[in-house]
């Protein structure tokens, strides 16, 4: 399954690495939006396979951000 | 026949239709992890208070050889109990018998129960579990449908409404769940949807699971059709008492309060809630927690729209519902679907005599073409309409951003707010410093050397003398600027206060929105 951004914005943490194991509600990463720090919540517990940003990447709302297995 | 034997006869006759569809059919339901119709409504009820009615009811089909076919009950179980003591009407369609499918005579009991309940003033509580419309009845099993509609809307915001769904609810079935004021799904258990999986396969070729398409994990996250997911029978049915807790048994009565004793009422752990940077978030739970009375809280649709909070608890005893901005997601910005899941609970607060509580973080509409093509302007102003109709006590408690329309719609004083009290750290202006600033020093910023340095001071300057309370105050928009710590004794005080708040008579419909 698709993590995307909820709100446009610009990566900067990352806090997970493809294989980690992730739990629901696990914070994968944080974005700044509305001039503000969003933790990533994880939608799903799983196996992170892909990252698909890097820190300071500008998302649009509704972009892959990684991916869960 | 003797009268004994007439006595024995009503026995007999009872214990066919106690019986549901048989023990087969029963044995199969309960492989599934599922109660029976009768034994879902033990559950849901205090203990020995279930009165049947219409127990003999049958069917009238005779097409396809329907003409024998027996269904007890017709399908559907019809009565009513109580709830902590308080009286509800409850149907709980019976899937072993016929598979709860619903026809005229089966659909003609439901109604019946909905009218006893409107004409005694008390709740109606629905537990859906049927196969859909029984097809060998036709237009009938159609009309009576739309009768249990029709009711539904008729009933909305007169008498609480909840809806269980604890099987599969398919087709036309999903709207009259759809047009009361609560849907709690049992997780893996019960589905929602209009066309179901092979109806669009076929006609779009999209494979996609039942589950996925309409289970209670698809309701409560992505669509907010449902309010609560419950992981078995039992919690769902027990979500149902608790709800009622909250809520008058009709409109225009007074929530049950419960008795509360005064204690110190000062919360000194909320000075420390607000961070010291305006970009950092915060849980909008540790405020509502410390707020509301011990383990009061029940939040709805807790995973659907989180950027806005809304939960039933008590203070001081009394119920309230709280609406609170969430930090913690999307910044706490208004998008479409928190201004509909917001504006929906007010209008049932409204309609049921439950005060409002605004706890009001907030930067603004979320911004965005998205936003916008979809129709952000039509369902804020839902929001602001709610707010400003709403007639039961309404508090505000602003604990930091409150930024331009933003703060309007989270019922600021201008949209009848009855009290609004600002924490130090609120900050009531147009918009947030850093953008004010840009434009109100747009040329000082470009003439100056140092442009950035010259920023960075305007946004400074316009913070300390904007992004404040003290404005808001200064022109009574504010009543009262408060220590974060006092926040629930002001409450409670003005709850007290408000107690005999006058409204005017007009009908509050719960509309779906």
């Amino acid at each position: 399954m698709d993590v995307k951004a909820r709100i446009p914005g610009t990566i900067i943490a990352i806090n997970v690495k493809a294989g980690d194991a992730v739990k629901v509600r696990d914070i994968l990463g944080t974005m700044e939006a509305m001039k503000m720090e969003q933790p990533i919540p994880c939608p799903k517990a799983g196996t992170v396979k892909e990252i698909k940003v890097a820190v300071g990447d500008k998302v649009k709302s509704g972009a892959v951000l990684m991916t869960i297995e | 026949m003797t009268t004994s034997e007439k006595i024995a006869q009503l026995e007999a006759e009872s214990a066919r239709v106690l019986a549901c569809g048989g023990p087969k059919a029963v044995e199969k339901q309960h492989k599934l992890g599922k109660q029976t119709a009768r034994e879902r409504i033990e559950m849901l009820l205090d203990k020995g208070t279930f009165t049947e009615v219409d127990r003999f009811v049958r069917h009238r089909c005779t097409a396809f050889g329907m003409g024998e076919k027996e269904i007890p009950a017709d399908g559907v179980v019809t009565g009513y109990g109580k709830v902590d003591g308080r009286t509800v009407f409850v149907y709980a369609q019976d899937f072993t018998a016929q598979g709860g499918s619903l026809g005229e005579m089966h659909a003609a009991k439901i109604c019946k129960i909905m009218d006893m309940a409107l004409a005694a003033g008390c709740p109606v509580v629905g537990l859906c579990d049927s196969g859909g419309a029984r097809i060998q009845e036709a237009v009938d099993a159609l009309s009576g449908y739309g009768q249990i509609f029709y009711r539904n809307a008729r009933s909305s915001g007169r008498i609480p409404q909840i809806s269980v769904i604890m099987g599969p609810c398919a087709g036309g079935a999903v709207y009259s769940p759809a047009l009361t004021d609560f849907i709690i799904m049992v997780d893996k258990e019960s589905q929602m949807f209009i066309t179901g999986p092979s109806v669009i396969a076929a006609t779009t070729g999209e494979e996609i699971s039942a589950e996925e398409l309409g289970g209670a994990d698809t309701h409560t996250t992505v669509s907010g059709v449902a309010h609560l997911a419950a992981a078995d029978e039992e919690e769902a049915l027990q979500a149902v008492r608790k709800l009622l807790s909250y809520l008058p048994s009709k409109a225009g009565e007074q929530p049950p309060r419960l008795p509360y004793e005064p204690a110190d009422e000062s919360r000194p752990e909320l000075d420390g809630v607000i961070p010291d940077h305006s970009n950092l978030p915060y849980d909008v739970h540790e405020v509502i927690d410390a707020i509301l009375d011990a383990d009061s809280c029940m939040e709805l649709q807790p995973w659907y729209a989180d950027n806005i909070v809304t939960c039933f608890g008590r203070i001081g005893g009394r119920s309230v519902g709280v609406i609170a901005n969430q930090p913690f997601s999307m910044g706490g910005s208004l998008d479409i679907n928190a201004s509909d899941k917001a504006a929906r609970f007010i209008q049932l607060c409204d309609a049921f005599n439950v005060p409002l509580v605004n706890l009001v973080d907030v930067p603004g509409f979320l911004p965005g073409a998205d936003q916008e093509h979809a129709g952000i302007i039509r369902h804020g102003a839902k929001l602001l309409y709610v707010y400003s109709v709403a007639e039961v006590p309404k508090l505000t408690v602003v604990l930091r951003k409150a930024y331009g329309g933003s703060y309007l719609a989270m019922c600021s004083k201008d949209l009848g707010a009855d009290f609004v009290y600002a924490w130090p750290t609120a900050e009531i202006a147009v918009m947030g410093a850093a953008g004010a600033a840009n434009v109100v020093f747009r040329k000082e910023i470009q003439a100056a050397e140092d442009p950035e340095a010259a920023r960075a001071e305007k946004i400074e300057l316009y913070s300390r003398q904007f992004a404040t309370p003290y404005m808001a105050a200064s022109r009574g928009f504010v009543d009262l600027v408060i220590h974060p710590a006092e926040t629930r004794a002001r409450l409670l005080e003005a709850l007290e206060l408000l107690e005999q708040k006058e409204r005017q008579p007009h009908p509050r419909g719960n509309m779906p929105l």
